[in-house]
Order: structure tokens, then sequence, then C-alpha cells
């Protein structure tokens, strides 16, 4: 009996994510690298970090931006919600772009007119976060 | 004043022994995506550290003997063989983290890729235990991890919620991502009971030549050394929760980390970053290197010491050679030094069995210790981290299925 509880505790912490959840966790990590370009922008235009390592830090966020969008595409979830979120990820990857080719020319108005872009795609994706949240609950 | 100094060296030691890639690693994650929330598997962590750190400085200095050594001659080779590999596997890739975490450091100074850094950190580090007595290695290496007390000032600096901060030193239940919550306590956990430093630290004591008459520099030392490393981590806990927390910033890569002090300290924060993480994985990675050799030393009956010429213990310093070399090409493969610290992480809380099982027993052996043995206190003490040890084992390789 005893064994039969550890075996079944094994397989609900093996059981994997249902695609809704893995939909929400992809939101949520757009997010988290959206907010680390925003922050890394800052420190940059602030000279708080050097222009080699903001490039670095942008050009990884773009990376992961494009595979994320790549995994939501694959995911069998809301079609409407999903279309939304690949959008919004198609236009955060573009502004992410616009900040590094920014940063190549160290450009520090080009940045920083591109900031309010980056964050207005952020409450996007937080409000999208939610409603999927919503949804997975 | 010979013993007063032993102690204020011990205690550095102690901090810079205890604060490494993992608890970087694991202390960014956690403040980053949980706050406060998860302090109290540090503070859990470190109180089953002390117990194990001070026991196996007992057991060094009653019986003149390290851990590893005692173990197979209690055991028998039969017994101690399986453990003793894994053992071995486990310090290879804490070492491969530790070696990727110096290589990040300079990443972040020069740009130049990690991977690219592996091989050449590598030799340096060779270089450095090749030459230098375990003394200058031991204090050089503490007295430079003090800069890592800059989370603690930084934590300050961001004025924290101390009701909050209180409140996350007992558990409780994650409002969501449970898996990710409960893989971040086992993995903190896996980083302050690393292995590797029970195994240095008692061969440090018989290195040191300690006997009973340093019992009381022995508790002092792994009571505020451990303590000291685990407030400093805590501080790190506290400032990534400050500073990415509130930003929905989830450290997911080690660049994102840097970020971590640039606005505690706005102009030099970047680089103070860098240079922490670089002393403190070169404290960690040498004693990770010394203890596999002293591991494998011990285990074959070979001559050992870091303070002899390397001519004198040829097959020591060939084990931490050979070590180094293949701990290297893991971050030189390009292997993210994050990813591979959050597995060995995972892996030592999932180990933990085979360091504490024969801890209890050692430190019960009344032949060897007499009257120094373990009393009823420190027997419960490490029964319960024995039944800690063995709910990791359990839960740790089903969690990072699940996560991963």
């Amino acid at each position: 009996m005893k064994l039969r509880h550890a075996l079944a505790a094994c397989l609900v912490l093996t059981a994997c994510a249902s695609d809704s959840q893995k939909f929400s966790d992809s939101l949520d990590t757009t997010r988290s690298w959206l907010a680390s370009v925003h922050m890394v922008s800052r420190a940059w235009i602030g000279n708080r970090v050097p222009v080699r390592f903001a490039r670095q830090l942008v050009d990884e966020a773009t990376s992961q931006l494009e595979r994320t969008g790549q995994s939501i595409a694959s995911l069998d979830v809301d079609q409407a919600e999903r279309s939304e979120a690949l959008d919004e990820l198609t236009r955060a990857t573009q502004a992410t772009r616009f900040i590094l080719a920014a940063l190549e020319r160290r450009d520090v108005h080009g940045v920083d007119a591109a900031l309010p872009a980056i964050a207005a795609h952020i409450t996007r994706v937080d409000s999208l976060s939610s409603r999927a949240q919503a949804s997975t609950q | 004043m010979k013993k007063a100094v032993q102690i204020a060296l011990g205690v550095l030691t102690g901090i810079g022994g205890f604060f490494d890639i993992g608890n970087l690693v694991t202390g960014a994650q956690a403040g980053a995506q949980f706050r406060f929330q998860l302090l109290w598997s540090l503070a859990l962590g470190t109180l089953m550290v002390i117990l194990l750190v001070e026991m196996s400085g007992r057991f060094a200095a009653v019986s003149k003997k390290a851990l590893p050594e005692a173990v197979r001659e209690h055991f028998g080779v039969r017994v101690w063989a399986i453990p003793f590999v894994v053992l071995i596997v486990l310090h290879i890739l804490t070492l491969g983290a530790e070696i990727g975490g110096i290589a990040f450091a300079l990443q972040l100074v020069t740009s130049v890729p990690f991977a690219a850094w592996a091989m050449p950190v590598g030799v340096l580090m060779w270089l450095f235990l090749w030459r230098a007595t375990f003394n200058a290695i031991e204090y050089s290496t503490s007295i430079l991890g003090m800069v890592a007390l800059c989370f603690i000032f930084a934590s300050c600096a961001h004025n924290p919620p101390r009701h909050e901060m209180l409140a996350g030193l007992l558990p409780s239940l994650p409002k969501n991502d449970a898996v990710q919550y409960w893989l971040l306590a086992v993995s903190i956990m896996g980083a302050v009971l690393a292995p590797y430093m029970f195994y240095f630290y008692s061969s440090g004591a018989v290195e040191d030549e300690w006997d009973a008459t340093y019992l009381g520099v022995n508790r002092i030392v792994s009571v505020m050394g451990m303590g000291f490393g685990a407030v400093i981590t805590a501080g790190l806990i506290i400032v990534c929760a400050m500073v990415f927390q509130s930003k929905g910033i989830r450290v997911d890569s080690v660049n994102q980390a840097a970020l971590a002090l640039t606005e505690a300290f706005p102009f030099w924060g970047y680089g103070l970053f860098a240079i922490t993480v670089g002393v403190a994985c070169t404290g960690a990675a040498c004693e990770v290197g010394l203890s596999l050799a002293y591991t494998v030393s011990q285990t074959f009956g070979w001559r050992w010491g870091e303070s002899l010429d390397p001519g004198k213990d040829a097959r020591f310093s060939m084990t931490y050679t050979v070590g180094i070399l293949v701990a290297a090409l893991i971050p030189a493969l390009g292997v993210d030094p994050l990813k591979l610290t959050m597995l060995t992480m995972a892996l030592n809380a999932t180990l933990l069995p085979i360091v504490t099982i024969p801890f209890l027993m050692l430190m019960n052996d009344r032949r060897t210790l007499r009257d120094k043995a373990n009393g009823i206190f420190a027997n419960v003490g490490t029964a319960l981290i024995v039944l800690i040890s063995f709910v990791l084992f359990v839960v740790t390789i089903p969690l990072l299925i699940r996560a991963s």
C-alpha cells in the first residue's frame, strides 16, 4: 500500500505539464526576457553596464523570444489566444532587434526611444498571461 | 593568540567555502522567482551543514583521519566502491560548474565567450594548485572571497521589508509554479550541503594537524563560517528578490543575473558582480579539485597532501590534474554554466544519503572517538538530516524530470 502511494506520488511529480500550462509558462518567459531587455537598456543608457554586455543580453533575449514563438506555435491551446500571443511576440522581437541595432550603433537616443514600446509589450504580455492563467485554473 | 588567528582564518575559509556557483545560481533564481519565500530552505540547509561540518572536523581532529579514508576503513572497499564512483562523478560535475562560473566572470569582463575561457582557466587553476601550499590556497581565496559581502551591503541598500523576510524563514506553499519552487528548495539544499565541503574540511583538518585541543576552534569555525556564508547567500536572495522579482525577471540565464548589483551600486555593480563570481568560483574550484584528489588518494591509500611537493605525492597531484582537465572540458564544450549548476546541485541533494549515513555511523564509533563520539543531541540532529536526505533522494529526480 505504501509502495503504491509512493509510486503514485512519483507519477504525479513526473507527469507532463499540459499545453495550457506550457502556454502560460511561455508567456512568463517572454515577459521575463522583455523586462531584461528593458532593464539592461536603461542600465546602458545610465552608463552602468558596457555596451558589449548589453548587446549580448539583448541578442540572447531576441533568440529566446524567437524560440518561445516556435514553442507557442506548436501548442494545442485556444486558437485566438495563440494567434494573439504570436502576433505580440513577433512585434516584441522586432522591438528587441531595433534596440540591438541601436546598441550596435551606440545610439543612446535610439535605445531610449524604443523603451516605451518594450514597456507596452510587457503590459500586453502581462494581460495575455493573466488570461492564460485564468483559463488554466 | 595562535588559536585566535586560526579561528579568524578558519571563519574566513568557512565563508569562502560556503559561497560558490551553486549558491549564486540557486539563490538568484529563488529570489527572482519566489522573493523571500525560499529563505527557509537556506536556513534548514545551513543548520544541517553546520552539524555535518562540525562532525567532520571533530572526527578528523580526534581520529587524525579524513572522512574518505575513515569510510573506506570502516565499511570496506566493496561497500565504498559505488558511493566512491558516484562521488567522483559529482566532484567532476561540480568542478565543471565552478570552472564555468570563473569563465563566465571572464566573459563579463572581456566579452570573449565563456567556452573559450574554460581551458585557460583550467590550466591556471592547475598551476595554482601545483605551485601553492594548502594554507596559501585556503587563505588567499578565502580573504579575496570577502568581496561577496557586497551582497549584504546591497541587500541593506534595497531596504527590504523585514516582516516578509522573517516570514520567508518558515516553510510555505507556493502560489504558482510548484514544481520550480520545490526544485529550487531542493537545489538550494544541494548547494549548501555539497559533499566536497565535508571531505575538503576533514582532509584540511588533517593537513593542518588538528588534534583534540582544536575541538573548540572547529566548533566556532563551523558555526560562524557557515553562518556568515549563509548570511551572504541570504543577501543575494534578497537582492535578486528586490531587483528582479518586482520586474518579472526570472533568472534563466547567467547574463540576467549579472544585472543584480547594478541598482544598489550604479557605477561599479556590474564589475563587482563579475569579480565576486570569479573569486567565489575560484576558491570553490580549488576546494573541489583538492577534495577530488583527497577522496581518490585516501580511497586507494596513496600518499596525499597539498602541502607536500607534487613529486612526493605524484598520484595525488595527477588526480587533480586529470580532474581539472576533464571538468574544464564540460564548459569548454559550451554547456551552459547555469543549467550545469542546477543539475549538479539537484544531484548533490539526491546523493546526500551517501554522505550522511556513514556520518551517523562513524560519529558513533566509540573505539575511535571515545568520549568525543556523538551525544544524544547530535545523534537526533544527524538522524533528522538522514531523514531529510532520504526525502530529497526520493523527490529530486521526479522534480528534475518534470521541470525539464
